[in-house]
């Protein structure tokens, strides 16, 4: 273990163990049990905010330890490279805060007093920006403005009192698109102080995000500006997803913000329509909430949604915008779709024999066709699900809704009840309905 | 001298000589002939061993003579089979016109020492003189002689015959050591050719694939005219090169045929060899210049033309001194009466003493000596040359092999798993195969520069003479090999 790893491995174990201590009298007021996954209700444990408010899931991430000194609530971010897996079979070289990416949840209630200490261990200047809150123009972190940068090897204090409640990000403010491009962002969720709206028992954060890596790289390309070819939900895509397991008819808030370098994102959800209930900006009075089953999420903006989960299921969760649901897809290759891959082939293996022709038929079985690719890169790849591939990659995952979620661990998929499923037609079926499926399309009225 | 004799003595002798020759001498020119003929093959012999201690090939035990049909045999047998190296140099030495026209000097040289070293003609003169009114006897006056001066001076003549059998014999070896070079060079270039030409039909399979491609997509209406054409351009292009390749083939056939003295359905041989790889090893690299000095046959030749020439000058002294001489004996019978006595018939070196001969050749041996010098510095650089050459063609081969192919190599594997990945597109991928083809392909052109340049090196140091040393031409050289070897030195 490098030093700078086990100093870091220190500090949050200390502020591990306080934060237990202080968590001890709000803890166990919903009285949920430990379980498996990170996303199953076993996290969600923890009352953060009076009111019940439930402390906030960073599916595939963590909340920033606090320690509590004299009222003040004393965090530390520590920015430095990492190695960051995105899903299995690709890691990168990035950029993050306590050793990973997306950096912890940053999660406090209205009225705290925080003082968090920013390390710069970067082989460059950093500063620490705090996006959406509301604070002293001197500790709002943009570099030249309104502080001196934080040189390498510097730990800079900021401290400022969370006036208002939403859910708001932090990233750096020195050298932005090479900082943020290799992985520097974060959520901040402060709760307000009496709950807003019905009571909400699930409190999931998902930050997008895009990133340019070339199949068999692993160094994010901070001068991407147009090809991006990974795109996360706090920074892992699908299959390195992490599913959302909740369960049936509890009232479920997913806070999205978009910290993409060119992207704005529809966030698509199946199964339901959901409010949206505030932005950066706050809390949306329920008169002025509509509903939606996409919500756009701009470039430096965030979008809360909150919906009753009441229908069991696997709902795929996505952008919807389909070149964000692939990984690492090439965009300059010729199109072969509908043409004649023998003809090709036969021409084509005469000179390299391990050629084969792909997409002539489409590209939706690329997953399975386990051809040798560059060794870290996950080209096509999709995830298994229960019907087969799931050919789906990026900014993609999966809300869980069972029956009892705490049988659920993230692994498991719906049972469907009897004749629930789509299925091929039987004859019976085609007959009773007058379904003739040799007519060819366009002769049907 | 002889023919003075005889012009002195013209209107009072009748000759005879042409008589006498017909029926004394046609025996006698049997048995020289069978003479001759011995000297020949031994100098033939000669020739055989001095390039057998200097080549790994031998000439044919027999020297050729045109017209024999089990040399004819032997070439078609060879000719059946695939041709290596060393059967191609065979067929060679057996059919190659110009060698057997080259050996056939050894004749000249040998004829020439033969004519030098022979005895002077012994000289008849016989006069009759019928009766006349005041005497009534026939008077007979009869002479034999023989020259004098041509017999003392025979020795030297023949010392000078030898000399030049003894150039002829190095120039003769030479020459067979030049064609065993330029069949061998030949041979490398048709192996080369063939290669090269193999490489660019491959090529070309390549560009079909990407216009074959490209007219699919077409079809299917996925990419534009534009492309198509352009696919279809460069596979044109391709085909031209692939006729200028073949056009190469059949010019480095063509020079072999020439060597190897083949013509009509003899052309149809073929070849099974690949040119080889290159060893990890030059050639003994110590005393280079002194051994390619000592091997020389072009020096050799020309230190026997030294010696015949320095016998030239020593044999126009001494003719100069010497008078013309010839003694013998004089039978008269005068009014019945023979009277016999010796006689001696010559003239006195007092003006023409052969000065200028002795001049002329004087300088002829001081340029000669001067021609020495100046092959020796020749020999010198030529054999440095070749070194350097072929030191840099095996680095540059080497680099080839270890590293660009394999480079290439690894560049193809590459863009197979980013083709697989969907990054690039068929047509990338055929780019790819199509360089790791360039890159073949500039290593067979090197690959031909080394066995070129080393066949040179083999040539000089075997003593024989290997043509212009340098850089082959553009046209051998394209290809992409590369020009600096200091810049492959790490
Ligand atoms: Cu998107």
């Amino acid at each position: 273990m490098k030093r700078r790893d086990f100093m870091m491995a220190g500090t949050v174990a200390a502020s591990g163990a306080l934060l237990l201590q202080g968590m001890s009298e709000v803890a166990h007021a919903r009285g949920a049990e430990p379980r498996r996954a990170a996303t199953s209700p076993s996290a969600q444990t923890k009352v953060a905010a009076p009111g019940g408010q439930v402390s906030v899931t960073t599916p595939n991430g963590t909340t920033l330890p606090w320690q509590y000194l004299k009222g003040v609530k004393v965090g530390h971010l520590i920015a430095a490279p990492l190695q960051h897996e995105f899903a299995p079979g690709l890691k990168g070289e990035c950029w993050g805060y306590n050793g990973r990416t997306i950096g912890p949840t940053i999660e406090a209630v209205e009225g705290d007093r925080v003082r968090i200490y920013v390390t710069n261990h970067l082989p460059e200047p950093t500063s620490l920006h705090w996006h959406g809150v509301l604070l002293p123009n001197g500790m709002d972190g943009v570099a030249g403005l309104t502080q001196k940068a934080i040189a390498p090897g510097d730990t800079f204090k900021y401290e400022f009192t969370f006036t208002r409640p939403g859910t708001f990000m932090y990233h750096p403010h020195y050298d932005e698109m090479t900082q943020m491009a290799l992985g520097m962002v974060g959520m901040i969720v402060v709760h307000p102080r009496a709950p807003h709206g019905p009571h909400v028992d699930r409190d999931f954060v998902l930050m997008t995000h895009e990133w340019k890596i070339r199949a068999g790289a692993s160094r994010p390309d901070p001068g991407a500006m147009l090809d991006f070819n990974v795109l996360t939900f706090n920074s892992k895509a699908y299959p390195g997803t992490e599913p959302l397991v909740v369960e049936r008819g509890e009232r479920v808030r997913i806070r999205l913000g978009n910290l993409s370098a060119m992207d704005h994102h529809p966030i698509h959800l199946h199964g339901y329509y959901f409010n949206v209930t505030a932005t950066d900006g706050g809390y949306i009075p329920p008169a002025g909430q509509w509903p939606e089953t996409t919500v756009l999420v701009p470039v430096g903006s965030t979008r809360t949604i909150e919906f009753v989960a009441d229908v069991p299921g696997d709902w795929a969760m996505h952008c919807h915008m389909t070149h964000h649901v692939m990984n690492q897809m090439g965009h300059d290759v010729p199109v072969m779709l509908g043409a004649d891959a023998k003809r090709i082939s036969r021409r084509v293996r005469a000179v390299v024999p391990a050629y084969m022709a792909m997409g002539e038929n489409g590209m939706g079985e690329m997953g399975d066709m386990g051809m040798p690719i560059p060794p870290n890169s996950i080209p096509m790849v999709g995830g298994k699900g229960p019907f087969g591939t799931i050919d789906m990659g990026g900014m993609f995952t999966i809300l869980k809704v069972r029956d009892d979620a705490r049988s659920e661990d993230g692994t498991g998929w719906h049972r469907h009840p009897e004749g629930s499923v789509a299925t091929s037609a039987s004859a019976t079926d085609l007959a009773a309905d007058s379904i003739d499926p040799s007519r060819k399309a366009g002769e049907q009225g | 001298m002889e023919c003075r004799w005889v012009e002195k003595n013209t209107g009072r002798v009748m000759r005879i000589s042409r008589v006498v020759r017909t029926e004394l001498v046609a025996p006698l020119s049997l048995l020289l002939a069978a003479c001759v003929s011995q000297s020949t093959a031994r100098d033939y012999g000669a020739v055989r061993e001095m390039t057998a201690a200097r080549v790994d090939f031998r000439l044919p035990e027999q020297q050729m003579e045109v017209g024999r049909d089990d040399v004819d045999a032997d070439v078609r047998a060879l000719l059946k089979l695939p041709l290596t190296e060393q059967s191609a140099i065979r067929i060679a030495l057996l059919n190659n016109h110009d060698l057997r026209a080259e050996l056939g000097s050894l004749g000249i040289a040998r004829g020439q020492l033969v004519q030098g070293s022979l005895l002077p003609n012994p000289e008849f003169e016989a006069a009759v003189l019928p009766p006349t009114k005041t005497g009534n006897t026939t008077d007979w006056d009869l002479g034999a002689g023989i020259d004098l001066t041509s017999l003392i001076l025979r020795g030297q003549r023949s010392g000078i015959g030898e000399a030049e059998v003894e150039a002829a014999r190095a120039r003769v070896a030479a020459a067979v050591l030049e064609l065993g070079f330029h069949v061998r060079t030949a041979y490398y270039s048709v192996l080369a050719s063939s290669q090269r030409l193999e490489l660019m039909q491959t090529a070309l399979a390549a560009f079909a694939a990407g216009y074959e491609t490209a007219r699919t997509l077409r079809a299917a209406g996925n990419t534009t005219e534009l492309d198509l054409a352009t696919e279809r351009a460069a596979y044109e292009a391709a085909r031209v090169a692939v006729s200028e390749a073949e056009a190469d083939l059949l010019d480095d056939r063509e020079r072999l045929n020439v060597l190897l003295g083949v013509h009509g359905s003899e052309t149809a041989w073929t070849v099974a060899q690949r040119l080889p790889e290159i060893p990890a090893q030059l050639p003994d690299q110590a005393h280079l210049e002194s051994r390619a000095i000592d091997a020389s046959l072009e020096l050799a030749e020309t230190r026997a033309l030294l010696k015949a020439m320095s016998r030239r000058v020593g044999l126009a002294e001494n003719s100069g001194w010497l008078p013309d001489l010839s003694v013998g004996v004089r039978a008269q019978r005068d009014s019945g009466e023979w009277n016999v006595g010796p006689a001696v018939h010559g003239t006195l070196p007092i003006f023409n003493r052969q000065q200028g001969g002795v001049i002329t050749n004087q300088a002829r041996f001081d340029q000669l000596r001067d021609h020495y010098v100046a092959i020796a510095v020749e020999v010198r650089s030529a054999v440095r040359a070749a070194r350097n050459r072929t030191a840099s063609a095996q680095q540059r081969a080497q680099h080839y092999r270890d590293v660009l192919l394999p480079a290439r190599q690894e560049v193809l594997k590459q863009a197979t798993l980013q083709y697989n990945a969907m990054q690039i597109g068929v047509f990338q991928l055929l780019q790819a195969r199509r360089d790791q083809l360039d890159a073949a392909r500039g290593y067979i052109e090197t690959l031909r520069e080394y066995w070129r340049t080393r066949a040179q090196l083999d040539q000089v140091l075997a003593g024989g003479l290997a043509g212009s040393v340098g850089p082959m031409s553009s046209e051998q050289s394209r290809g992409g090999a590369l020009s600096s070897t200091s810049a492959l030195a790490d």
